[in-house]
């Protein structure tokens, strides 16, 4: 059991005074920048990228690994609590933990969230220790086809899940995707749909759709209903014990063991993402659930598995960027870049010749979630404040954080208008009756949608035969036919039922 | 209340006039115009830590991501800083190369040049399941099918990555250099794609690949330099050995924006200048493999001019030359 | 709420072929595959055209009953931020950071937490920017306009 030794070794290495100082330092400035709106872990990260100048190669991965997942935990918080997600992986949790805050049950939204998250991390990190090496294997058999097909299905499983409005889900898809070609090509930097200006040649950042969308689309809808009504309806203020109940926990425990897999795998495939995971494992609960139905209105399963699975996902990125030097996510990729800043190299060597630092990360993903969800209970209770702020000046606030953090992101005014316009679209959307989230999820993944389809076609020379050819794409490509016949399945199944 | 916001605000103004006085007095952005992990990410990096280490630099380097376009975004970009003093962006040859293309209408006459510090080499790698053991085998089989061999790279069509491979081929005898497979991977996902044998060769940078060497997944078959390199990859011959009479030399330097303000081009070329000295550079050129450069100011202009006329005739012998 | 629908799904349909007639009038590619750039646009705008049709063919008269009316009472303070929003933008870099939040701020609050509670807002505005100015600046290492 050699394993087991260098994970003891890793556990001393964090325990340390100083590295376990940071440890927590890093689990709390995750937390809180995963809150924000705008900011999440990958500038979080970036932002304490000079910490490498002063702290052993150890304590400062160390300390940035719990940005990571502390970060995944702070996404939640503002999810719940504001509907709007802190983090782009923190989208899955806005569908029912905001409803979960409207009925007064904020507390519980806020447990669980902290509780899956903890749960997801926990089992991901011992997954680390045993499946690093082969898992990553398996990561390298996806080309370009093969992701190809993977978004593909990723994209229609999350429009037909908008059940009955499948047109209306695949339209806010190809709106979302449309989002995505504006700017330079990035294969051959031709310039699309920029209309001449210079600061949209970088393309859309999906910060700005998802502010946009789910930021000021949902408070324009918010504040027209409160100026509408003579007596606004005043939000819950008093707040019981952040906890679930028995009953609330065996409800969500099959959820979040079934959604830790799937946020683990797909980490573990580079490019993909938190955000994905997390929809992906919605998804899965929401068709395999008795009451899908109850699912948007506040189903406590619909927080616990995509905050099971974003964390297991930020977990699972961690293992091809250390076992081979390929960042699984944006950032991991800026860890890689602290990593190589040490001059360190990745790979199963830094494992042997440095264990102090690869067997210091690979302890600290237990230690830090732990620390995590103790932070993150006591502190919900402190956030549950925010809400206490009356909705006329809290929607104020939110509105300028919006603008805030769009500019933080670029540092671009052109992201403000585009603010304004995405708020516009969020709220016609809204007042159509169009589901958002496909629309949220194909701006996120729409420009490595696209690459893997020119990759493809260039590998092939042009024939399209080769999104058939391997087994992965084939199987790939039948549940995205299975998932756009589903809403038509379930109604034949429903009407022989009655 | 309102007395002492502007007192705040009056003290503030105050700090700023006494401490503004020495360029940079905030921290500076450099443009790194690729994916973190690849060669321009990996010089601005090395450089703005050893900016920091040196003392150098006491202002902090914020090191920016910018990819896409082989360059071509971060070079737009850069046309947005038009005077600013306080973004700079690192280059290679992909500089020329997607203009020369007719990808970006920008070219290097929209940039301040400030400096080249070092030289780096191209690389060409394979899998370590690969069946190629030389690189004259990968050439034979192109000879014979040039769709047989599969080529992937990190910068675009018909820049760095390609044209290294393209100019290898062609001293080797290739000669449909135009129907050879050429995918770029600019995401981060070029080694991926090699090992999980989706392109059956990558041609990139020599630091692009020592991670993948180190690890034992990757064996590189090549490189591009004038003579062996040190460090990790010292068993690696040169084309020249291999018989192929060619070579790349891949020189990295920093600009600004246009119409950069004097003071602080003659602060960069001087602080360049100063670090290219300092042994902790040193360290790094035996790290990563680079070679030894510094050419700053109006001679890099030159070198930039005479280096383009170059890349203009290459190009235009294998059909990408898109200018006048 | 029919009528609504209808528009919304002409509209699709017209955005759809405009959106597929722009892509073909992109620029080609000058290396590699000359329609490299154009085949994901141009599989957008047919994608979103069909969608249109499909949903005029399919709405039925009973499908809209859950919409909410689109009153004029309603739009005015959507439009009234919108406007906001616009102007702050066009102020930021203008006016620096600080001032033109405070006053985005001051408007907003003023518009939608009534001009009764006048200090409350001036005092909410200034420690909102202030102290967002101060995380930035400070914490985050990011200069502000």
């Amino acid at each position: 059991m050699e394993t087991l030794q260098y994970l003891l070794y890793g556990l001393e290495v964090v325990l340390r005074p100083s590295t376990f100082l940071w440890l927590t330092i890093g689990s709390f400035l995750g937390t809180v920048i995963g809150m924000i709106p705008g900011l999440g872990p990958a500038t979080g990260i970036a932002l304490l990228l000079p910490l490498t100048f002063v702290l052993k190669p150890e304590t400062a991965l160390v300390a940035m690994a719990a940005i990571y997942f502390g970060a995944m935990f702070g996404g939640s918080r503002s999810a719940i609590l504001l509907n709007i997600p802190g983090d782009a992986s923190a989208v899955a949790t806005c569908f029912d933990g905001y409803p979960m805050t409207l009925k007064g049950e904020a507390e519980a939204a806020l447990a669980i969230s902290a509780i899956a998250s903890f749960v997801g991390g926990f089992i991901a990190a011992i997954a680390f220790v045993f499946l690093a090496v082969p898992l990553s294997k398996i990561a390298l058999l996806f080309g370009p086809p093969e992701y190809f097909a993977l978004m593909v299905l990723a994209l229609t499983a999350t429009a037909s899940l908008s059940e009955g409005k499948l047109l209306k889900g695949l339209f806010a898809t190809a709106i979302g995707l449309m989002t995505t070609a504006v700017g330079l090509d990035p294969q051959t930097s031709v310039s699309r749909f920029t209309f001449g200006n210079l600061e949209l040649q970088g393309g859309i950042d999906f910060l700005v759709v998802i502010m946009g969308v789910y930021g000021l689309g949902e408070v324009f809808k918010s504040v027209e209903k409160t100026l509408n009504k003579s007596s606004a309806k005043s939000i819950q203020r008093q707040f019981k014990k952040i906890w679930i109940t028995k009953e609330q926990f065996k409800r969500t425990l099959i959820p979040m063991l079934r959604a830790t897999p799937i946020g683990f795998i797909i980490g573990l495939l580079p490019g993909t993402g938190g955000t994905i995971a997390a929809l992906m494992s919605y998804n899965v609960e929401k068709k395999l659930s008795k009451e899908p139905e109850k699912f948007g209105k506040g189903a406590i399963e619909g927080v616990a598995a995509p905050e099971a699975a974003n964390n297991a996902c930020s977990i699972g990125a961690m293992i091809p960027t250390f076992t081979l030097g390929i960042p699984g996510s944006g950032t991991a990729a800026i860890m890689l870049g602290a990593l190589m800043m040490y001059g360190l190299q990745p790979g199963p060597l830094l494992f042997e010749f440095r264990p102090e630092v690869g067997w210091g990360i690979v302890a600290s993903l237990f230690v830090g979630n732990f620390i995590c969800a103790v932070l993150n209970i006591p502190l919900a209770n402190l956030l549950v404040r925010v809400l206490m702020v009356p909705e006329k000046i809290l929607y104020p606030l939110v509105i300028a954080l919006c603008f805030i953090g769009v500019y933080a992101a670029e540092m671009s005014v052109v992201n403000l208008y585009l603010l304004v316009f995405f708020g516009i679209l969020g709220y016609l959307m809204r007042k159509l009756d169009i589901p958002t989230a496909p629309m949220i999820l194909a701006s996120v993944i729409g420009t490595k949608l696209e690459q893997s389809l020119r990759k493809s076609l260039m590998l092939s020379d042009g024939d399209f035969s080769i999104f058939f050819r391997s087994t992965i794409s084939q199987i790939l490509i039948a549940l995205t036919i299975l998932s756009l016949l589903y809403p038509m399945i379930s109604k034949t199944l429903k009407r022989r039922r009655t | 209340m309102k007395v002492r916001l502007t007192a705040v605000l009056l003290l503030g103004l105050l700090m700023l006039s006494v401490f503004g006085a020495t360029y940079p007095d905030k921290p500076v952005t450099l443009i790194a115009p690729g994916s973190p992990g690849g060669g321009w990410d990996t010089t601005a990096r090395v450089v703005a830590q050893v900016l920091k280490e040196t003392g150098l630099v006491t202002q902090t380097i914020v090191v920016t991501n910018m990819p896409g376009g082989g360059g071509g975004i971060g070079l737009a970009h850069m046309q947005t800083k038009v005077g600013d003093p306080y973004t700079i962006i690192v280059f290679s040859p992909p500089l020329l190369l997607i203009n020369l293309t007719g990808q970006t209408k920008y070219s290097f006459k929209d940039l301040t040049p400030l400096a080249m510090v070092l030289h780096d080499y191209g690389a060409f790698a394979v899998s370590k399941k690969s069946k190629y053991t030389s690189i004259k085998e990968i050439m034979e089989a192109l000879k014979t099918n040039p769709k047989s061999v599969k080529v992937g790279g990190i910068s675009a069509y018909g820049s760095m990555d390609h044209i290294q491979f393209l100019i290898a081929a062609k001293a080797a005898g290739v000669t449909s250099l135009k129907d050879i497979t050429y995918v770029s991977f600019q995401e981060g996902d070029h080694l991926a794609a090699l090992l999980g044998g989706h392109i059956d060769v990558l041609s990139t940078g020599l630091a692009e690949t020592v991670n993948a060497v180190q690890a034992g997944a990757a064996r590189v078959l090549a490189v591009t330099a004038p003579q062996r390199v040190a460090g990790l990859l010292s068993m690696v011959p040169t084309l020249r050995e291999e018989g192929i009479d060619a070579e790349f030399v891949n020189w990295r330097g920093f600009f600004g924006p246009l119409n950069m303000p004097s003071h602080a081009v003659e602060y960069w070329i001087s602080t360049f200048k100063n670090m290219v000295e300092t042994p902790t550079w040193e360290n790094k050129l035996a790290n990563y493999g680079w070679g030894r450069a510094f050419v700053a100011g109006t001679d890099f202009k030159a070198f930039l001019e005479k280096t383009n006329d170059l890349y203009k005739e290459i190009l235009s012998e294998l059909g990408l030359y898109k200018g006048e | 709420m029919y009528k609504v629908e209808r528009i919304f799904n002409v509209l699709a349909l017209a955005f759809g072929i405009i959106y597929t007639i722009a892509s073909l009038k992109l620029p080609r590619a000058p290396v590699g595959d000359p329609m490299g750039p154009i085949y994901f646009p141009l599989g957008l705008g047919i994608f979103m055209a069909v969608l249109g049709a499909l949903m005029l063919i399919t709405s039925k008269k009973d499908d809209s009953a859950r919409h909410e009316n689109f009153q004029k009472k309603n739009f005015t303070i959507v439009i009234i931020i919108v406007a906001l929003g616009i102007a702050y933008s066009f102020l930021f870099n203008k006016l620096g950071f600080i001032a033109s939040t405070l006053l985005f701020l001051l408007a907003l609050l003023f518009l939608i937490n009534g001009p009764k509670s006048w200090l409350k807002n001036i005092l909410i505005s200034v420690i909102f920017t202030v102290g967002i100015w101060l995380l930035f600046e400070r914490v985050f290492l990011i200069t502000l306009p």
